[in-house]
């Protein structure tokens, strides 16, 4: 990493990440997560839970952190102060970027190394793997809101606005798609579109097929099929890189003034 | 500054924690077929109270194994079920017969680790469904006394900085 990029990085995240946006994202974050209590350790206790609480934490810190880093920025012209130095806007956009999607995720993931350690799931193999499907997603769709909201702030070049149609987006899919609402079902490629059974159908599914792999009994079939996996991890992992392509593009040519 | 930010964040998890800890504390329900898996505790097990909320079948027993003791080969996790002699070999550490919906009974687990829970019909079968509550005050404890830890920790830095500040601007 050149020395440009990581004092970038340093300025993002003293900038950013000053009181009290660090503070708000580690309480609402341990609230949620640590709140999380089960006896019994298996897949529906631990993982659906889980997801379903972190989807009101991802929104609120992602939109927050990222809305503030890249619509205030043009709003406020941060971007033209930090362009008058000699660094290229790819630069500034990857620094940004970088520095808030892993300090972000440094506190997700330590959250969930907490609420591990608390539900005993490093202690045998398949607790473990769990956590580790739940980790590697929880990543995953932390990248894709991270991109989602970064494209929306470059868009409408306004921090407020583009908080309000990410959560407008986020929420009310959130809404529509879940199964109580009966809109779409659990078996339609739709419903896993949603923040939190889209991460959670995907770790259903590498757990099953991990569980099933170790030859110790047979996990029974899940409504998540190999197609509902795919479109989850598709709209998650390349939605994302597609987003985050498209806002680096939109970077280099966004009119700063 | 650098300091004081420090024990802001210490101070901000701590009452989290505190917090999130009350959260957890409360009655853990889960709909069982047979049996189940008993834990986690995080420090050391305490006392542990099962409460028989609602079961297809009355006149149940109630019987909690250590894990490594268990020498079935079925996963407790996907709902299987003990027999008698099954549960009886692997020496329960806790075992009550004829438990009538809303029952209650409170027992201290021995020792740090994982235990399988079974709850079986007179007859020795499996009950068709059962719903229990599970209350263990132990991890919530644990928890209780890390973030009391980790809040006194942030409190002190402070404190520490803003004493440190004071002599500095009488200086």
């Amino acid at each position: 990493m050149t020395s440009k990029l990581r004092e970038l990085i340093s300025w993002e995240l003293q900038d950013n990440w000053a009181f009290p946006i660090l503070e708000i994202v580690i309480a609402i974050t341990i609230l949620q997560v640590m709140s999380i209590n089960s006896f019994f350790r298996g897949l529906n206790d631990i993982a659906g839970p889980f997801f379903a609480s972190m989807v009101f934490v991802i929104a609120i810190s992602v939109a927050i952190v990222f809305g503030r880093s890249f619509g205030e920025g043009i709003e406020k012209r941060k971007f033209v102060v930090l362009l008058s130095y000699p660094v290229s806007r790819t630069k500034v956009f990857v620094a940004k970027y970088l520095a808030n999607l892993l300090a972000i995720f440094l506190i997700f993931g330590s959250v969930l190394f907490a609420e591990g350690l608390s539900m005993y799931m490093f202690d045998d193999v398949l607790t473990l793997a769990l956590w580790g499907f739940m980790f590697v997603y929880l990543l995953v769709v932390v990248f894709f809101a991270s991109s989602l909201i970064t494209i929306i702030s470059m868009a409408v070049k306004r921090f407020g606005l583009s908080v309000l149609i990410f959560l407008i987006y986020v929420l009310g899919l959130e809404y529509w798609l879940n199964p109580i609402q009966g809109n779409v079902g659990t078996n339609n490629p739709l419903a896993y579109l949603s923040l939190s059974l889209g991460p959670y159908g995907q770790v259903d599914y590498s757990y099953r097929w991990f569980y099933n792999r170790l030859n110790i009994g047979w996990f029974g079939p899940s409504v998540v099929t190999e197609t509902l996996f795919l479109t989850a991890l598709c709209y998650f992992l390349i939605g994302g890189l597609v987003l985050f392509l498209a806002s680096l593009f939109l970077m280099k040519r966004i009119d700063l003034d | 500054m650098k300091l004081l930010r420090i024990g802001v964040i210490l101070l901000v998890v701590g009452v989290s924690l505190l917090v999130a800890t009350q959260l957890r504390a409360k009655s853990v329900m889960g709909p069982l077929g047979g049996g189940g898996i008993l834990g986690p505790f995080l420090f050391e097990p305490r006392e542990t109270i099962i409460v028989l909320r609602d079961s297809s079948q009355q006149n149940v027993t109630v019987a909690v194994v250590p894990a490594q003791a268990w020498l079935g080969t079925e996963d407790p996790s996907s709902g299987f079920g003990g027999t008698p002699q099954s549960v009886s070999e692997a020496t329960p550490v806790f075992n009550v017969s004829g438990m009538m919906n809303l029952d209650r009974v409170t027992f201290n687990m021995p020792s740090r680790g994982m235990y399988y829970i079974f709850v079986l019909t007179s007859a020795g079968k499996p009950v068709d469904s059962v719903n229990l509550v599970v209350e263990q005050d132990g991890v919530a404890e644990d928890l209780l006394t890390i973030s009391a830890i980790i809040l006194g920790f942030g409190v002190a830095i402070i404190i520490v900085d803003r004493v440190r500040s004071l002599r500095r601007s009488r200086h």
